[in-house]
């Protein structure tokens, strides 16, 4: 196991950057800054959704102290996290498979094929077992405070977390590794990135429906704190098919009893025998499932002298390097999902919660319609389209995302204006996608057809400009070296930069509809827009050269 | 012809320079090999030529063009094999084929006709339907070399073209780079081997830490190499292989 441990070890750093941390500390504190910011923020974000978590708990537990059933506060938090280690744990399985950090190189070293699986394994274990510390430090937290237990309390209920992401963590290699082997699923990791991401987006918007059904409910956690404990209740149903998570909740509960410790040790063991089963039964077939992922079908396919007319076909430049845009854009699931796809999907989301949630739908009518003011609905119609249209990145990150390819277009004889034309074409394409599924959104809400095409009109252009500025920034501060497409995409200033700048104007649009009367308004949204428009052009159209020659 | 005057190039804020006030000149109807150990400058002395970098000073001209003053022109001169093909994984080698040959404005048919003619003799016809990245490093450095090539350019500057490529394909390639120059026109390419250099170049010219040492055909070379300041390069350049 010693090599499958240092193996784990590489694997670790790998993924989760901990010893470029150190140095960074050490060597480069921007860096290190970076990164604590980063976790901050991380952090920030989700203190919301723990405050609530940790509330829910403390109302439960004070709610089940009057019928002396306290201890469901441990059993929902063992219940939680084992729920949640599976359903993670399948996503980091998958995403394993796919982001092969080995690459070939581990392949071809002397390493035991279990200790290959090992190796995964814990690495997988190590995001588990974060998942899982936070559910259980906070219902053991809660629990063990409220009720005043003492040291040997909190030791068993660490040694019991540390256990608790082995046995769901196996499950999903189990599920996972024959279907890698034999759906031969590793060839299809464009589609899994899709479905991957599609995922994610499901997970949020449940997540956004469970937040304000709780917020709603007038009766508050009660009631669901009673279903959850109900017969057939969530606790219930994961007692009875996962049984081991009885045993926890038990051990952790009467840790001062025999039967207790008992129970606690019985779980040890069996989350021990079944890591072993899962690496003496599956080590080999995961092996072969990794041997060959890069492989990709060939269907060999000649080109045969009848469709030659139709395979070459000319094309002028600018409508060539206009489809080279898109299919490098969409071809790359990366791109694809960050970029194009959210055009369609966050009118998705806001369509799926207006019918699911009415009451929000209720809220954002009487905003739009209620106020009767045209100079609202206007302001609300065109910062939409602004919104959803900006939202793509495409040419806020059109010069990183060529990446080194930008040099073999630099070798080739093409107009940096075409190429630019192109990008910004690109973009604006989407962009006008983008306000027309809006517009449809908002013909849906009852706004008046006029106010919707007058939105289009001023959406569109304040896109153009801001488009026009992605640009720029790409031109002047282009991320070329990089050495996978997260980063020109995910990790790049310019498009953080343009989300800020698109605020900046709806906002600077919500400041002069408040101040100026009706009809120098329509005016104002028109003549803003086009005067940045040409300030934006103007610049580009001298520096342009310039630029791309320095690139 | 490619023309190169009092060139130089330092890379950022680098205090050493790249290339250090280079010239040298490559006549119509010959084959010129460029040589040197790595980090000597070839690469970036390519790149200056095809307009992928700006020089400091200096100017290069191709057949008579100022690759500064018009760079789209120059290029339409050039055809160019980096020396890494690493492109655009995501199209298929017929669209990236398609893609050159919009660039260079060529009509279907006769684009067809040169690439099915160079892709019958690289043997890659059957894969160009393909993803790029699923081909081998190799077929990845034909499909380039066909994208350099179909656009009948009069200068060709290759950078290190024969790696990674079969025998057979480097034969190919030797013959056309012969062709090609005994019809008038310029090839221009870099490599590490002076035993190729030896049988296709008509000239070669050495270059170490960003100068050129040498200009000449391999045989005067030889007759020049006990200089002291030929000496070391020339064991560096044959003797370690
Ligand atoms: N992008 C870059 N940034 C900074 N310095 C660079 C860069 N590219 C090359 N250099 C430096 O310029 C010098 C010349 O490099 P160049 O790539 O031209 O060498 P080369 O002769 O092509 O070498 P090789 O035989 O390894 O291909 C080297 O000292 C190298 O470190
Ligand atoms: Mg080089």
């Amino acid at each position: 196991m010693s090599n499958g441990l240092n193996l784990a070890k590489i694997y670790i750093n790998s993924s989760y950057g901990l010893s470029k941390f150190i140095r960074d500390l050490k060597y480069n504190k921007k860096n290190a800054a970076k990164t604590i910011g980063l976790i901050l923020l991380i952090l920030f974000s989700l203190s919301g959704m723990f405050g609530m978590y940790l509330y829910f708990n403390i109302k439960m537990y004070d709610l089940l102290k009057t019928i002396n059933q306290q201890g469901a506060v441990i059993t929902l938090a063992v219940v939680s996290a084992s729920i949640l280690t599976l359903m993670f744990g399948i996503l980091t399985v998958i995403a394993n498979y796919f982001y092969n950090q080995e690459g070939d190189i581990i392949l071809a070293l002397p390493i035991k094929k279990m200790d290959l699986l090992f190796a995964k394994f814990i690495n997988a274990y190590i995001i588990e077992l974060i998942v899982t510390l936070v559910f259980m430090g906070v219902g053991v937290g809660v629990y063990g405070i409220k009720s005043g237990e003492g040291i040997l309390f909190y030791i068993v209920s660490i040694i019991a977390t540390i256990f608790i992401p082995l046995i769901p963590l196996s499950i999903c290699y189990f599920l996972i590794i024959p279907l890698m082997r034999y759906g031969n699923l590793t060839k299809k990791k464009d589609l899994f990135m899709i479905l991957g991401g599609l995922l994610g987006v499901l997970i949020a918007v449940v997540y956004q429906l469970l937040v304000n059904k709780f917020a709603n409910t007038n009766a508050g956690p009660e009631e669901l704190i009673k279903s959850l404990m109900r017969e057939n209740g969530l606790i219930d149903i994961v007692g009875r098919i996962y049984y081991p998570s009885i045993w926890i909740s038990n051990g952790i509960l009467k840790y001062k009893s025999l039967s207790g410790n008992l129970y606690l040790l019985a779980f040890v063991l069996l989350s021990i025998l079944v890591v072993y089963l899962l690496l003496l039964s599956t080590s080999n077939l995961y092996y072969s499932s990794v041997i060959g992922s890069s492989e990709i079908t060939k269907k060999n396919r000649e080109i045969k002298t009848e469709e030659l007319d139709r395979v070459f076909k000319k094309r002028r430049p600018l409508s060539s390097l206009f489809s080279r845009e898109m299919k490098l854009m969409n071809r790359e699931p990366v791109y694809f999902l960050n970029g194009p796809f959210v055009v369609l999907l966050l009118p998705l989301i806001l369509v799926i919660m207006f019918t699911v949630n009415k009451q929000s739908f209720g809220q954002i009518d009487s905003l739009i319609n209620g106020s009767k003011n045209i100079k609202y609905m206007l302001l609300i119609s065109t910062g939409l389209m602004m919104f959803v249209g900006s939202t793509t990145s495409i040419t806020s990150t059109c010069i990183s995302r060529e990446g080194s390819g930008i040099y073999v277009l630099k070798s080739l004889p093409i107009r940096p204006v075409d190429l630019i034309k192109a990008k910004f074409i690109h973009g604006a394409f989407f962009g006008f996608v983008a306000s027309i599924i809006v517009g449809v959104l908002l013909l849906y809400l009852n706004v008046p057809f006029y106010i919707i095409f007058l939105s289009f009109v001023i959406g569109n252009l304040y896109l153009f400009v801001i488009y026009l500025v992605g640009i720029i920034l790409e031109l002047n501060w282009p991320k070329l070296v990089w050495d996978n497409p997260q980063k020109p995409m995910k990790q790049n200033v310019n498009a953080v930069f343009i989300i800020f700048i698109n605020f900046a104007l709806i906002g600077i649009n919500y400041l002069i509809t408040k101040n100026i009367s009706q009809t120098i308004l329509i005016l104002a949204f028109f003549i803003i827009p086009i005067i940045l428009l040409l300030c934006a052009y103007i610049y580009l159209n001298k520096n342009i050269e310039r630029l791309y020659n320095r690139l | 012809m490619i023309t190169i005057q009092n060139v130089s190039k330092t890379y950022g804020k680098n205090k050493v320079k790249a290339l250090d006030n280079i010239n040298l000149e490559v006549r119509d109807g010959e084959i010129f090999g460029f040589l040197g150990p790595n980090g000597a400058g070839k690469t970036t002395t390519i790149k200056l030529i095809t307009g992928i970098l700006n020089m400091d000073e200096g100017s290069i001209l191709v057949n008579g063009i100022d690759v500064n003053k018009n760079p789209i022109e120059a290029k339409k001169q050039i055809g160019y094999v980096p020396d890494n093909p690493e492109i655009f994984n995501r199209l298929t080698g017929l669209e990236y084929l398609n893609f050159i040959g919009d660039v260079f404005e060529m009509d279907s048919k006769e684009r067809a006709e040169k690439i099915m003619e160079l892709a019958e003799e690289f043997e890659i016809k059957s894969a160009l339907k393909e993803s790029i990245s699923s081909y081998s490093h190799g077929m990845k450095q034909k499909l380039v070399l066909i994208g350099a090539l179909m656009h009948n350019p009069p200068v060709w500057i290759l950078d290190e073209p024969m790696v990674g490529l079969d025998p057979k394909s480097a034969f190919t390639l030797k013959k056309m780079m012969r062709q090609h120059a005994d019809s008038g026109k310029t090839v221009f390419f870099s490599t590490h081997v002076m035993e190729v250099a030896e049988k296709v170049c008509d000239r070669i010219g050495i270059i170490k830490g960003g100068r050129i040492i040498f200009v000449g055909t391999v045989e005067e070379l030889k007759e020049r190499k006990n200089d002291e300041s030929l000496e070391n390069i020339f064991l560096e350049l044959i003797e370690n292989e």
